[in-house]
């Protein structure tokens, strides 16, 4: 199978205060053509200096990185791929349309197909209302769909995503979510995502990769990283009255506050359960189910 | 106006002056070059009162050219880096090699227009500079502020943004040991070779002997030109050199 990104055992060490430390350590990653892979890891972890080891700005001691089955030594590989992080920035005195015709000049686009793209661009990405503005006038999040924008100008078939929510409003971040999405969709664009918002990355990603202290911990589609790391989920209900405490142990349950709670196994039938409460006489006012997120995995990670 | 909020700014800048290191020297750095020079001018006028005035348009127009060639060409490079776009530029594939050539390009457009508008100016005064022993001069000028804008970079990715100040500080330097108002002869003997090997002596002195007799000594023209040539080899490596090593350090990703 060819792969959009590969990335092959690349190790990278910074020296800070004459004490060396690995910012990334032998990481392996592959990301399938078409899909949204999800880069996940704490502050500090190294998704940020992956990225910039990907686009060549960080040069890494060991490994290879291969995109769209170039190394990422041939500089024109960088036409068929673009980028953008919550630090994008552009310069401050230009114009969004100076902007996006500068860089369309960079990736090559013939003058007319540019100013074509451009409009159509502006269109998707709404950002008609600030054509006159300049950059260092924008709001972030004006900044982030000109940013958008600028993203897609070269039809990208490897787009690198680096905390593209980060410090943005949640309507923003929201509505920054949903055009990853339809990037990916509609114009079948690779997706690499680095962020640590757990439930942003579980909404968005087929799979995903965590990563901390620079090292790959584990990868997988967000589903079977779920299931291997719990196994159970929690299940809590609140009865008309709460039972006698041996009725409540013989079920499984405990009491917690005015509520009953098991924990339950992920191949455990919920309707048996149910079925065992009926038959104790236990009348169900509600029922909660609350099964794992990447957040609950994340945290689990972090406590080790 | 409040005078609290201004007394806190005051406060703030004494802070930055005593934290960053580089105010300082732009403090000292600027009045001691200015002062040499300057001295050093006035005590030549003394013996050559005549051609003085000449002598001193001429020099600063050959100054005003290096320095807006080099500088812009940094500049340009820096404001990159300030408004934290030069990542973006980075990630379309463009070489660091692209990168400054497309600077010093725009720098020598402008610059070259720069210089053109002052010969062209000083025909108002009567004095005419467009003679081809002084288009030679403009372009040993030109390549040597170009040489030391490739240095300039190469310090700023080797050492980090916040050495910015270089942009606008180094070519003073060699400009003062360049020997710009008086001749380099009036150097104590050290600085006198070391003043050989500076990238406008020969385009100053050039220029000074244009002013008085209405020529230029093949000899001088020759001189600058292979020493600015000899910069210009030498500052590609070092630069190359340096971005190599501020993508090993992290240093150009922390430069966004």
């Amino acid at each position: 199978m060819e792969y959009a990104l590969e990335v092959k055992g690349v190790t990278k060490k910074f020296s800070e205060k004459g004490r060396d430390f690995y910012a990334l350590k032998d990481i392996n990653l592959n990301i399938k053509k078409g899909e949204i892979f999800g880069l996940l890891g704490p502050n500090g972890a190294g998704k940020t200096t992956l990225m910039n080891t990907i686009i060549g700005i960080v040069l890494p001691e060991k490994g290879e990185i291969t995109i769209l089955g170039e190394s990422n030594k041939n500089k024109e590989v960088f036409d068929r791929i673009n980028g953008i992080s919550a630090e994008t920035y552009f310069h401050w005195g230009l114009k969004p349309k100076d902007i996006l015709r500068f860089y369309a000049k960079v990736y090559g686009i013939e003058k007319k197909a540019a100013e074509n793209r451009i409009d159509e661009l502006i269109r998707i990405f709404e950002i008609e209302s600030i054509l006159n503005s300049k950059f260092g006038r924008l709001s972030t999040g004006e900044r982030m769909r000109l940013a958008f924008a600028k993203a897609m100008l070269n039809k990208p078939e490897l787009l690198l995503l680096d905390e593209p929510t980060l410090g943005l409003d949640p309507h923003i971040a929201q509505k920054t979510r949903k055009l990853i999405k339809l990037i990916n969709r509609h114009k079948k664009t690779t997706i690499l995502l680095t962020s640590h918002y757990m439930q942003e990355v579980e909404l968005l990603a087929n799979r995903v990769a965590f990563i901390n202290k620079g090292k790959i911990i584990d990868t997988g589609t967000v589903s079977k990283v779920k299931l291997k790391h719990f196994n159970t989920y929690d299940l809590w209900v609140k009865p008309k009255a709460i039972p006698h405490k041996n009725i409540v142990k013989s079920i499984g349950f405990e009491v917690k506050g005015q509520s009953l709670y098991k924990e339950m196994k992920t191949k455990e039938d919920l309707s048996v359960i149910l079925a065992q409460l009926h038959k104790h006489g236990i009348d169900v006012k509600d029922i909660k189910v609350k099964r794992p997120t990447l957040e609950d995995y994340f945290i689990k990670l972090a406590e080790k | 106006m409040r005078w609290r909020k201004i007394r806190s700014l005051m406060y703030r800048d004494s802070l930055v002056i005593r934290r960053v290191s580089f105010r300082i020297l732009e403090i000292i750095y600027f009045p001691i070059t200015t002062i040499v020079i300057w001295g050093l001018f006035a005590v030549y006028a003394r013996q050559m009162a005549a051609e003085a005035g000449l002598i001193v348009l001429i020099i600063n127009i050959f100054w005003a050219f290096a320095h807006l060639a080099q500088t812009s060409s940094n500049v340009l490079m820096m404001e990159d880096i300030w408004s934290g776009s030069l990542k973006q530029v980075l990630l379309t594939g463009i070489t660091e090699f692209e990168y400054l050539v497309a600077r010093m390009l725009t720098a020598s457009i402008t610059s070259t227009f720069m210089v053109v508008a002052l010969i062209t100016l000083s025909l108002l005064f009567g004095i005419n500079f467009f003679q081809t022993d002084l288009i030679f001069l403009i372009l040993i000028t030109l390549v040597g502020s170009m040489a030391l804008a490739v240095i300039v970079a190469a310090m700023i990715f080797y050492m980090g943004r916040e050495y910015g100040f270089l942009v606008w500080s180094a070519i003073q330097l060699f400009i003062m040991f360049s020997a710009p108002f008086f001749p380099k002869e009036m150097f104590p003997k050290a600085i006198l070779y070391l003043s050989y090997l500076m990238p406008f002596t020969a385009v100053f002195e050039a220029a000074r002997g244009f002013s008085v007799t209405g020529t230029v000594p093949a000899g001088l023209l020759w001189w600058g030109a292979a020493v600015v040539v000899s910069y210009f080899i030498i500052s590609w490596p070092l630069y190359y050199l340096s971005f190599r090593r501020a993508r090993k350090t992290g240093m150009l990703a922390r430069m966004h």
